[in-house]
């Protein structure tokens, strides 16, 4: 009962009460049936870490004393064998004492075995010690078929080639891909439609290794009082980096020619490739912590110009700059437009900059309803997804604070925190709904990457947290309702192999949904590359539009649901096989 | 806020004796060492002893003497005085009220142990319980002038100017000490009686030539009530008699603030404190004007240095907490606050205070503690209502926030801060319909509100209704140029209605005035709240 209602009671008298009484007895009867309806519709977001055989565990110092050893723990999905099965590597990072002993942690690739099972490959896959590692990115930069692994750490990045055979070569330095900075966010994106996936790489603080700057030490090394971790703010901020694939096999810096190499050095994090204004040339939005975030139009001819603050999606309402974290896109709207949430610190909130079009943004959080609720949390990896296939997509995201000294502060923050479920209300608000998806995501966990996919080819999302103190969290889409869905995957032909920024608009009756494939997003995190529409009672998608990356556009028409389907461009649905790269294959 | 008074009337509601007899300790030792004899006959002689020690500051000495005296004779009045009486110098105010009041009921007439029992409730600012002691000594020396003298100043901490009056008046007008002219002239002009209070003129002016200060302390009152040409005529005549006292500069600073000469009203103080640099009445003085000129730092650190010099006076820790709080420095208040609450735990002014500190200070649990006990003791305050709400806010309890900003609002229909909160509480739910209307409310009420007409232009941005947006986005940019988030809105509408020019300098202003704004880096959660608490009257 809320405060205001014993104000209210207290100041009634008997004969009242009695009846505020039943009234409120019968307005919690009805609030929790209504719950119940609800719940019961609704799948539920399994915990089944234990039973997949994932062992995997981020590294982590019980402290946190330097930022470098919150900021990692991207989880990436990647059907590295191309079964059909989206895999999962796990980024792992030393802590800093490790690091300065020489030590190295070790990430992890794990095979999904199909049955709700997953084997750990990474030693054969030679994908196990990186770097100090970030976050994890796929794309296929050389159009060989085989999605390749990009890892992002502190002292650079590093590109994994996927041979097709289960193993992976570290090509960076062939690739010319020179970074020696503390890479945070990455996506591959043809921002030049040649072919050929380009790669942008958002740098955080300068942070070496041999230059620790002193825990506690100054204003910008306290919360509340407390003697914390230093940074972002009070550390000096690194430029970022884009990376023109030359078709060859390597790539050419060319950040400040295309104007996006962030000469103030602002604390770049989650990063995402998109056509905001459907002009036909990919745009870039990078979320930057406590600093602006960048919001780049594409203006053709390789250059690139931040508009991000008469977009409207540089700073919060108010013009604050927050916290930019993690980074999901979506048309929950269902106006064609992809949209923007940035997850953010506590005491911030999470923003949803609503696509107006026209590279206009406005900040509905609050009117969405999605702000409120997330105040309290420190987000990281989020995405929109349709959570019960009813052709909305809903909003999911992970939190978890920086500093474990929270704990002992009486401000509110606890260090573990719960993750939240927003569920899509069809009229541009969502509902928070995370008590009635499972006991799962309302467990606390350090949580920071987060990566979406149908892992058991059930037309379910599931979801892969990485915790960056313990075991990741593998959330299992169950139960609930019997709504139909149709998956696609999309494989290029003029345009780059994996289809990245493909965009894929389904119509099954009054649903009209636009979705894309993308590499990156969410928090230094990879989500299945195949698109998943939910389709609610559809049992046939009547038509869907695709514009791929090379401008073409396709359309198939009347579709079975609950489904898997494989496009090639330009020759509609294939088989699988028609996709599945042979291992030989080189472009 | 600071009061605007540091006047004589100020000085007589809120320092001990010492401004109204030269040393009044020696005077009732004196008395009672008079009434020691003639009461008991007994012990005259250790009594005799143990006044003189007192006076001498051996305390030690003369308490183990009466200690001994008392061990014989429990029922001695004159000892258990005397020990009253250390244990006022001592602080201790419960021992000595116990052992005064033992002493007056033991012998009823016996004057000393009356005076100093209502010095221990002077002391403690309980005004009805020294004034009812005042009352019964006055009974037993009705023409007293030390008695009707104190009774007068405690009748003017009340503002009861007619019974103030009514006990000068008793005293015989050849045996009036200088002292009770500047309380006759306040008691006069408390009563709407400017003649009589000049009247006095001509005996101020007599007096005023062995007893310099005296007319310091007439043009003290007369610019308490206003009378400032009065005041500066007195303070002409009394630069002519040097030396010029550090309480003549004060009151010439008063003189000149009050005319708006504020430089030389600084100078003024300055030149007070300079002369006697343990002055709380100049430090408070020379706070309350920099605190005028929104120069809150300062303004605190000379009230940081009233509280090292007056560590236990009320007055002076209700304005280091204001003041801090205005300063940003919510923690110093709080601790103010704390220390006020403990010598004050029922004073509803000091429970405020130290609710609105604790809120500013992000420590909102205690706040609301605080505040909720304020409005018990005051439910119909709607200020309090407002900050209890606001608190709410920060504790993310938005129904019993709304209830209480609806309720400031049912107490005071014209409450605009209540409106912009409900308006700005509505928003932050999601329903801007409603927090349109409420917003519509405050910039009706007062169109000159900024943050209400900003935030009523952001959300008509957001509807997309361009041309409301722009009147309220304007007005807001008018009335509060250097804020930030305007410029941003106002560059955001721009964009949208395709002024790409204006919109891009719009941004520029917003970067501009963001820089300046944020200089050097801020940690997470150091952000001072948005909206101030309101902060507790003067």
């Amino acid at each position: 009962m809320t405060r205001a209602l014993r104000i209210s009671i207290s100041e009634l008298s008997c004969p009242s009460v009695v009846v505020l009484g039943v009234f409120v007895a019968l307005f919690s009867f009805a609030t929790t049936v209504l719950s119940q309806q609800i719940s019961a519709q609704l799948p539920q977001l399994v915990d089944i870490t234990d039973s997949t055989g994932i062992k995997f565990e981020h590294l982590s110092s019980s402290e946190k004393k330097y930022i470098v050893e919150s900021m990692g723990g991207g989880v990436a999905l990647i059907d590295y064998d191309r079964d059909g099965l989206p895999d999962i590597y796990f980024t792992n990072s030393p802590t800093v004492d490790m690091a300065l002993a020489g030590k190295k942690a070790r990430g992890a690739l794990y095979h999904n075995n199909g049955d709700g099972t997953f084997t750990d490959v990474t030693d054969k896959a030679g994908v196990g010690y990186p770097c100090f590692a970030m976050g994890a990115v796929v794309g296929d930069y050389n159009n060989d078929g085989w999605p390749d692994l990009l890892v992002t750490c502190l002292g650079g990045i590093v590109l994994y080639r996927n041979n097709g055979d289960g193993t992976f070569t570290d090509v960076t330095k062939q690739a010319g891909l020179v970074d020696t900075q503390f890479a945070a966010g990455a996506a591959f994106g043809d921002y030049d439609a040649d072919g050929f996936v380009d790669l942008f790489i958002s740098h955080y603080v300068d942070f070496h290794l041999d230059d620790l700057p002193k825990f506690g030490s100054s204003k910008t090394c306290q919360y509340h009082g407390l003697a914390v971790q230093c940074g972002p703010r009070g550390l000096k901020g690194a430029g970022d980096l884009l990376f023109h694939n030359n078709g060859d096999g390597t790539f050419t810096d060319v950040s400040k020619a295309a104007g996006v190499d962030d000469p103030h050095g602002y604390y770049g994090l989650g990063t995402v490739w998109s056509d905001f204004n459907d002009d036909g040339r990919l745009d870039l939005f990078v979320a930057n912590d406590s600093t602006p975030n960048f919001l780049y139009r594409n203006d053709g001819k390789g250059h690139f110009t931040d508009v991000a603050f008469i977009a409207g999606a540089a700073v919060s309402q108010d013009g604050s700059e927050q916290a930019g974290m993690g980074v999901a896109l979506g048309d929950y709207l269902h106006t064609g437009r992809h949209s923007l949430f940035v997850t953010h610190f506590s005491e911030e909130y999470a923003a949803l900059f609503r696509n107006d079009g026209g590279m206009s943004f406005t900040d509905v959080s609050f009117q969405a309803g999605v702000a409120s609720p997330t105040i309290p949390y420190v987000g990281w990896g989020t995405a929109f997804f349709d959570f019960d296939n009813d052709g909305w997509p809903d909003l999911f995201m992970v939190n978890g604070h920086v500093y474990p000294q929270v704990d002992t502060l009486d401000v509110g923050a606890r260090y573990r925190e719960p993750k939240l479920l927003f569920l899509n209300q069809r009229d541009g608000t969502f509902r928070n709904i995370s008590e009635m998806a499972g006991p799962a995501i309302r467990m606390p966990q350090v949580s920071r990457g987060a990566a979406f996919g149908d892992l058991f080819n059930d037309g379910r999302i599931d979801v892969v947290v990485e915790n960056l103190d313990g075991k990741p969290l593998i959330l299992r889409n169950e139960g609930g309702n019997h709504n139909h869905w149709i998956e696609f995957e999309l494989a290029g032909t003029k345009s780059n192999r994996l289809a990245l920024n493909a965009r894929m608009k389904a119509v099954a009756g009054e649903l009209v949904q636009v979705d894309e494939v993308r590499s990156g997003g969410s928090y230094l995190s990879q989500n299945d590359l195949r698109i998943h529409f939910g389709l609610a009672s559809h049992d046939r998608l009547d038509r869907v539009e695709i514009l791929w990356p090379s401008g073409k556009t396709e359309t198939i028409n009347n579709l079975a649901a609950d489904r898997i389907y494989s496009v090639k461009e330009g020759e509609g649905i294939v088989s699988r096989d028609k996709i599945r790269p042979t291992a030989s294959a080189r472009r | 806020m600071i009061s605007s008074r540091v006047g004589y009337l100020t000085k007589v509601r809120t320092r001990t004796f010492e401004g109204l007899a030269a040393c009044p300790l020696v005077i009732f030792l004196l008395l009672s060492l008079l009434a020691a004899s003639a009461a008991s006959g007994e012990n005259p002689q250790e009594i005799h002893r143990a006044a003189a020690l007192i006076q001498a500051g051996k305390l030690d000495e003369a308490e183990a003497l009466l200690w001994d005296v008392l061990k014989q004779r429990p029922e001695n009045a004159p000892a258990l005085n005397l020990l009253g009486s250390i244990r006022l110098q001592q602080k201790r105010f419960a021992e000595s009220e116990t052992l005064l009041t033992r002493a007056t009921s033991l012998t009823p007439d016996f004057l000393p142990a009356r005076i100093n029992l209502s010095r221990v409730f002077h002391a403690q600012s309980q005004i009805d319980k020294e004034i009812a002691t005042l009352v019964e000594a006055a009974r037993l020396a009705p023409t007293d002038p030390e008695i009707n003298t104190m009774l007068a100043a405690a009748y003017l901490k009340q503002n009861d100017y007619r019974q103030s009056l009514e006990a000068l008046q008793r005293i015989p007008a050849a045996r009036r000490p200088d002292k009770a002219l500047p309380l006759l002239a306040a008691s006069y002009l408390g009563l709407g009686s400017i003649r009589e209070a000049r009247a006095l003129v001509p005996a101020v002016m007599s007096r005023a030539a062995k007893n310099p200060g005296l007319l310091v302390e007439f043009s003290e009152v007369l610019l308490d009530f206003d009378l400032v040409p009065d005041a500066q005529a007195a303070l002409q005549i009394a630069e002519k008699r040097p030396p010029l006292t550090s309480e003549f500069f004060l009151a010439m600073g008063r003189a000149r603030e009050r005319k708006g000469e504020l430089v030389l009203a600084q100078k003024n103080f300055q030149r007070a404190l300079d002369l006697d640099p343990k002055s709380v009445s100049a430090l408070q003085a020379l706070a309350h004007l920099l605190a005028d000129q929104g120069k809150w730092q300062k303004s605190m650190e000379l009230l940081a240095r009233c509280r090292a010099i007056s560590p236990d006076s009320p007055e002076v820790l209700r304005k280091f907490a204001a003041t801090s709080l205005h300063a940003g420095h919510a923690a110093d208040a709080v601790d103010a606050a704390q220390q006020l609450i403990k010598l004050r735990p029922e004073e509803a002014e000091a429970v405020y205070l130290l609710g609105v500190a604790q809120l500013q200070n992000g420590d909102f649990e205690q706040a609301r503690s605080s505040l909720e006990k304020y409005v018990k003791l005051r439910p119909a305050d709607p200020l309090a209502l407002l900050a209890l709400g606001m608190d709410e806010v920060n504790l993310r309890d938005f129904p019993a926030a709304r209830t209480n900003f609806e309720q400031c609002i049912q107490l005071n229909p014209k409450q605009v801060e209540a409106y912009y909160e409900l308006g700005s509480l509505s928003k932050d739910q999601g329903d801007q319909p409603s927090a349109i209307s409420y917003l519509e409310k405050a910039v009706a009420i007062d169109p000159g509100h900024a943050r209400a007409q900003a935030l009523l232009g952001q959300l008509y941005l957001s509807q997309r209704d361009y041309s409301k947006a722009q009147e309220h986005l304007t007005r807001a940019a008018e009335l509060a140029p250097n804020v930030p988030d305007t410029h941003y809105q106002l560059g955001l509408l721009f964009a949208r209605t395709n002024q790409h020019d204006h919109a891009q300098k719009e941004m520029d202003q917003f970067r501009k005035l963001k820089e300046k704004e944020n200089p050097g880096p801020v940690s997470p959660g150091s952000a001072p709240a948005p909206t101030s608490p309101p902060y507790p009257p003067s």
